[in-house]
């Protein structure tokens, strides 16, 4: 009798454990319905930049972004993303993907203030693909090129005004011709 | 009386030293434990802090860098480093281009940007182009892709021998969006800041703070091991050894020994009732000189009586109540005492048991398939004590009775006091026998006769009338050996 509480206590503890561990499980934030997501931009991304080199991109975010509406601050307009904004940059291995084509990599970015490991009220997340692991960036590499973003830059519109735009290059509604790179 | 012997082992393995060994252990694991946590967090904040230290002093190079560099005010950033290099001795601050050259080296950038610029915007200082050097160490991993911030001891000898010690940190310097307009967008590293810092005096602060943390830690473990061994010997370890030790003479019949400890504690009680046990033994053993073998046989086994087949013998000394008259108390008690003495050594040394002593009589029991031969043996040798040493018996002589049959065995007495003895018929034939023995006759009954077999010589039959019995009996008279047997 003694036994078998102490297997039946065991076997409870094992379950709770493992319960525990499925409830820790990381949350998967490029769900898989992102390809129905809105592109950011119409550019098309064709151009080499930092971080990327030669590689075509796509980025969509989820409603959540799009419901992202400027502020006046200083006469200057000021865009802060709400949370649980999602974007999702496809990543192909090169400039010019055949029709078809999958991209090779998703880097991610989440609006998640509360989160200790966001950096600008983002966390910044890397996907391997095929593997599907979503993996955060811990250094400053993500966020350095995207503070340009708040500055004035060569991509989209440029942002003469040096609007803050929380980091991100492409805001709705700012979208420029598929011209590529603009100098300024 | 014969002592069990101790049981023998093989080998004693020193109580002191297990406890010395432990407690070193103890202390040195323990302390030691505390000693290289200590180490530990003491060098890992050092690193933790100046890794944050040189980390901000990367982003802010970073920052002037970025400020200077976007305004095309080269110069100035080299202006920048030689005066940041200046105001800190220990720490020296070198830009790197992602090719591992010294940044503002040579004109290959201020080129490389008037052609992509299809100007010339930048002055070319007109400065010779300088051989590739060697990369500095693990430049490599802040220039792939994505870049790492490096954080490094990049150690010039061993600081505590002359040498010096320091710590390096590598910045990547990211190609900026707004870089790009003049280096292009075909780059994501730009190149490295390398920071060294000399942190020789902190290195060598810490070896001799933990060195003397590890001497005090040796010195503090000896102590303590002193200290608490010290008390665990005398509190712990001398009173078991002492105990030991007496119990270890109890076994081998010394019964004087006793364990003198004066604590109040579990110790103190321990020994006390192992003083107490060993007076008990004491006692006991003392009494079992006054007590039959039987008696003890019985308290070993079952005290319950039983009927059994025994052959009685009964001496007694011809004549002692006159003798007693004519001789000092000491003169008879001195006699007397010799020739029990001599009887005990004689009835037991055939295998009798000594039963009682009453007054100048011996009364023992034979047992055992071969008792009645045994006891003639023994009654034999009892009538020729006297004669074969007069001197012993001061001209006494022994009469004995001798008689084998059904008596029972077993506790006899009250609560408070009992013998373990026999009684029953044959007890009395024997005791009645021996009453009408002349000095130096053994009588026997016919049973005790029967069974003796054929190993002794009798007399008789005679026919005698005993007091207390309604028929004549049949006795024979015990005179000796017969030929060819052991006299």
């Amino acid at each position: 009798m003694r036994t078998r509480h102490l297997a039946l206590l065991l076997a409870a503890g094992v379950a709770g454990l493992a319960a525990g561990c499925a409830a820790r499980r990381e949350p998967v934030y490029a769900t898989p319905d992102y390809h129905s997501w809105k592109r950011t931009t119409d550019v098309i991304l064709d151009y080499p930049i930092p971080g990327h080199q030669d590689r075509f991109r796509i980025p969509r975010m989820n409603a959540t972004g799009f419901s992202v509406k400027p502020v006046l601050e200083n006469g200057k307009r000021r865009w802060d993303f709400p949370e649980g904004t999602v974007i999702v940059k496809e990543v192909y291995a090169s400039m010019h993907p055949a029709a078809g084509e999958l991209p090779v990599q998703l880097t991610i970015m989440v609006k998640e203030p509360k989160d200790p490991d966001s950096q600008g009220g983002w966390i910044w997340l890397t996907r391997d693909l095929p593997g599907g692991k979503e993996t955060p960036f811990m250094g400053n590499y993500c966020i350095t090129c995207h503070a340009n973003a708040n500055e004035k830059h060569p991509y989209g519109d440029g942002n003469p005004q040096e609007e803050f735009r929380d980091y991100v290059y492409f805001v709705p509604g700012e979208g420029m011709p598929a011209t590529g790179t603009k100098e300024y | 009386m014969l002592l069990p012997m101790p049981p023998q082992r093989s080998r004693v393995r020193s109580l002191t030293l297990k406890v010395d060994v432990l407690l070193i252990a103890a202390l040195a694991v323990g302390i030691g434990a505390i000693m290289a946590a200590f180490a530990v967090s003491l060098v890992s904040t050092r690193d933790q802090l100046t890794r944050q230290s040189l980390k901000r002093q990367g982003d802010d190079h970073f920052v002037a860098v970025e400020t200077l560099m976007i305004s095309g005010n080269a110069p100035q950033a080299v202006q920048y480093f030689t005066k940041v290099n200046l105001t800190s001795a220990a720490t020296t601050i070198r830009l790197y281009r992602r090719d591992g050259t010294p940044a503002f080296s040579d004109d290959t950038t201020i080129q490389h940007v008037n052609e992509r610029l299809r100007t010339s915007k930048f002055d070319l200082p007109d400065r010779p182009a300088r051989g590739v050097p060697q990369p500095p160490v693990h430049f490599e991993k802040a220039v792939t892709l994505p870049p790492e911030e490096l954080f490094f001891r990049d150690d010039e000898g061993v600081a505590l021998a002359g040498g010096t010690a320091y710590f390096r940190a590598y910045r990547p310097l990211i190609n900026l969006p707004k870089c790009t307009v003049c280096h292009g967008s075909d780059h994501t590293v730009r190149g490295v800041i390398d920071i060294r810092t000399d942190v020789t005096p902190a290195v060598r602060a810490q070896a001799l703070t933990i060195g003397g943390a590890g001497a005090a830690f040796i010195v503090m473990v000896a102590i303590l091991a002193l200290i608490i061994g010290s008390f665990l010997r005398r509190v712990v370890l001398r009173p078991v050894q002492l105990i030991g030790r007496v119990c270890g003479e109890v076994t081998t019949g010394n019964f004087r020994g006793r364990v003198d400890v004066q604590s109040n504690d579990e110790i103190g009680v321990l020994a006390t009732t192992v003083n107490t046990m060993v007076e008990g033994l004491r006692e006991r053993f003392e009494l079992t000189k006054y007590v039959s073998a039987s008696t003890l046989g019985a308290l070993k086994e079952s005290q319950e009586p039983r009927r059994v087949t025994r052959t009685l013998v009964f001496t007694d000394v011809r004549g002692f109540t006159s003798y007693t008259e004519r001789r000092t108390p000491e003169q008879v008690v001195s006699v007397l005492n010799r020739m029990l003495e001599k009887q005990s050594a004689i009835l037991q040394g055939h295998g009798g048991d000594i039963d009682k002593f009453v007054g100048d009589a011996v009364v023992a029991v034979f047992s055992g398939p071969d008792g009645a031969r045994r006891a003639c043996a023994a009654a034999l040798q009892v009538t020729r004590l006297c004669a074969e040493a007069p001197a012993d018996c001061d001209g006494l002589q022994i009469g004995v009775g001798l008689a084998t049959g059904s008596v029972i065995h077993g506790m006899i007495g009250s609560v408070r006091r009992a013998d373990f003895t026999v009684i029953g018929d044959s007890v009395n034939i024997a005791s009645r026998l021996c009453g009408i023995a002349r000095g130096n006759q053994a009588i026997v009954t016919d049973a005790t006769r029967a069974q003796a077999g054929a190993g002794f010589v009798f007399k008789g039959p005679y026919s005698v009338k005993l007091k207390g019995k309604s028929g004549a009996q049949r006795v024979w008279l015990l005179t000796g050996r017969a030929e060819g047997e052991p006299t």
